[in-house]
């Protein structure tokens, strides 16, 4: 409670122009963000420029937020449009002129990167990415981010007794994505050769 | 999809679901947070612009429908273009050309040559009939329904080793 | 039979084949064309068009004359403009004209002193003739075709063609190295998806080319970038090629990738052109066929970027 307190006073004090009041907003949600951005985009790197995004994006709309809203939910609402939309985005970023390989979100170049998915502890995240977004948003709020069905709900604009069918089926979708034995990534010189 | 059987799941079935799955993931070591990169908060709050939210708001606003604005004046012009130009194809030639300076000057002449050369073009396109238009219309319709369907029918695919 | 050898059979069997090509035209001679003729005591109220069927004017037309590639003789009055691409406009003693007279690739003779224009008299525009040369190659109007010269130059012309062709597919393969083994490897996975996929885009193309062209032709501005639009449409074709070219390559020199792209490419190419010999028609949809493939190959891996493998359920879409 005195948390929340808190920060309505640095949210107020935001929107007069403090920006050290927002500096301990961004401090207190970083890692919230970043991780949603994570598992939805699929790349540390990728996380980090929509973490930067979200929080520019965040502080221009600060005049629109609720307060009677918790401002986590808010927070974590543009958070997720802001991945979805770049999702969305995303089948067109292959008009490019440059030679790139593929566009699979772990394919970042490097014999470690690849190394590194064969480990086990990624290989939730790259089921992840496999599955539709919608589907990964839902899962990632309700597992990574432990936000109850009305959060969700309210957030993604779902009802509640819709949201339980999509995490349902989201849940099936991961569980036969995991499934895939022996699954790994496309390997660029086996392309090529 | 349809509504079926999922639509109505008890309130046991719901905790099972959902107790299994934590199951799975924790046999992965998920849910797992990872720790953002140390200066990320630091770098996010230095690039902030140093006006205030309200005017941060306002600038895109405005952005937004200069952006808007733009589009439409190139619509207009070429509209305006395209009436001028019907209006020197259809009735009279020398009418764009006089608007920029008459036939004699450099530019007029080229616009008159232009003019000119759209004739033939434009009779080929007036001597296509209705029907024709339609039926042409109709096939690009369901040429393009077919054309998107099975572009997006694709899916990047996990693939395993030995598939390649 | 050692490589010299080959490339001089080759090449002698090339020039046979056109030396045959251009004795057949010079020998069927000229194909007869309806004439519209508008008579010395007949009146037009509208436009006299056509596209290949020459023109005679001994009458009044009230509206212009025009054609594209046929001959307009004028020995009347017309109030509008006279205008052809290629043809060649004849003005006679008793031609008058109230409007301009234009022609792009043509020319124009006059039969009195003083021309009886009261516009301007536009003749030949920077280009044009070259680019109405092209259209030569696939319709041959009859005036041009009887011209055993004019025959050798167009076999020359697609010739050079092809080369460029070829040149520029083999520069994307080497520009987009991994793409275009991508884009490879989608075709030989997916060949008839790829062709189908490629036919479509193709058809539909042809069939939008129609509305944008008319377009930009009444926009006047649009006019000019039109032929350039249009060279820059086969741009994918070209990269289509270069995917069915690594294909057919690599099946025949599996060992020697470097040459693979470019041996496959001319494999393609050079029946086209032999048959452009002979049914420039044909040719030129065996090549759009043909390149297509590879478009829609190109179009399924989204360019090169993504890998697709044939699939037997439905996922959902991301």
């Amino acid at each position: 409670m005195q948390q929340l307190g808190e920060e309505t006073q640095w949210i107020q004090a935001a929107l007069q122009g403090d920006q050290e009041a927002f500096a301990r907003l961004v401090e207190q949600y970083t890692s919230s963000v970043f991780n949603l951005c994570y598992r939805m985009l699929g790349s540390t790197h990728d996380a980090e420029d929509a973490t930067q995004e979200i929080f520019l994006r965040v502080y221009a709309r600060l005049g629109s937020y609720d307060l009677n809203r918790r401002f986590s939910t808010w927070l974590l609402s543009i958070a997720s449009n802001f991945c979805i939309d770049r999702l969305r985005r995303r089948k067109f970023a292959w008009v490019t002129l440059e030679d790139t390989a593929f566009m699979l979100p772990s394919s970042e170049a490097g014999p470690e990167r690849r190394a590194l998915q064969r480990e086990r502890a990624d290989i939730i995240q790259a089921a992840l990415q496999s599955i539709p977004s919608q589907y990964r948003l839902v899962l990632v709020l309700r597992y990574w981010h432990d936000l109850s069905y009305s959060e969700i709900a309210t957030l993604t604009g779902l009802s509640e007794s819709a949201l339980k069918t999509r995490l349902h089926r989201a849940r099936k979708q991961l569980a036969e994505a995991l499934q895939e034995d022996g699954a790994t990534l496309w390997d660029v010189e086996t392309t090529t050769s | 999809m349809g509504r079926g059987n999922n639509n109505e799941l008890s309130e046991a079935e719901e905790r099972a679901a959902h107790e299994t799955f934590q199951a799975l993931l924790e046999r992965y070591g998920e849910p797992k947070t990872l720790n953002p990169p140390v200066n990320l908060a630091a770098r996010i709050t230095s690039q902030l612009p140093n006006a205030r939210p309200a005017e941060i708001l306002r600038r895109e606003r405005r952005r937004l429908l200069g952006r808007s604005l733009l589009l439409w004046a190139i619509g207009l012009t070429w509209l305006v273009l395209s009436a001028l130009g019907l209006w020197g194809i259809m009735v009279d030639s020398s009418l764009p050309a006089l608007l920029v300076g008459g036939p004699q000057t450099a530019l007029g002449h080229v616009v008159l040559a232009i003019t000119l050369a759209a004739k033939p073009l434009f009779a080929l396109f007036s001597s296509i009939n209705l029907l024709v238009w339609v039926v042409g219309l109709v096939t690009v319709i369901a040429l393009g329904w077919a054309w998107w369907k099975m572009l997006t029918q694709v899916q990047p695919m996990v693939l395993s080793r030995n598939q390649l | 039979m050692n490589l010299l050898l080959r490339a001089k059979l080759l090449f002698a069997l090339i020039a046979t084949l056109m030396l045959l090509q251009v004795e057949t035209s010079y020998a069927q001679g000229e194909p007869v064309e309806q004439v519209i003729y508008v008579g010395p005591e007949e009146t037009i109220e509208s436009n006299v068009s056509t596209i290949d069927q020459p023109i005679i004017i001994d009458g009044i037309v009230k509206g212009d004359v025009t054609s594209w590639s046929a001959d307009i003789t004028i020995n009347g009055y017309v109030e509008g403009d006279v205008v052809s691409y290629n043809g060649v406009i004849t003005l006679k003693q008793a031609a008058q004209i109230d409007g301009n007279v234009l022609t792009v690739g043509g020319s124009i003779v006059y039969e009195t002193a003083v021309p009886q224009v009261a516009g301007q008299i536009i003749e030949g525009a920077p280009g044009g003739s070259a680019v109405f040369g092209l259209v030569d190659i696939i319709r041959p109007s009859s005036a041009n075709n009887a011209n055993p010269g004019d025959a050798i130059l167009r076999n020359a012309f697609t010739l050079a063609g092809a080369l460029l062709l070829l040149a520029l597919s083999t520069l994307m393969s080497l520009l987009w190295p991994h793409r275009s083994a991508i884009t490879a490897q989608t075709l030989r996975t997916l060949p008839m998806r790829s062709l189908l996929l490629g036919i479509i885009t193709t058809a539909l193309l042809a069939l939008l080319i129609v509305p944008i062209s008319g377009l930009l032709t009444i926009s006047l501005v649009g006019l000019p970038i039109l032929i350039p639009l249009l060279l820059l449409l086969h741009i994918p074709y070209a990269y289509g090629l270069t995917a069915l070219g690594q294909v057919i390559g690599q099946r025949m020199l599996p060992k020697q990738t470097e040459f693979a792209t470019p041996a496959g490419i001319a494999l393609i190419l050079f029946p086209i052109v032999i048959l452009s010999f002979f049914l420039p028609i044909i040719a030129l949809l065996l090549f759009y066929l043909s390149a297509s493939s590879g478009l829609g190959a190109a179009l399924l891996s989204r360019l090169g970027t993504l890998p697709i493998r044939p699939q037997t359920q439905n996922l959902l879409k991301t």
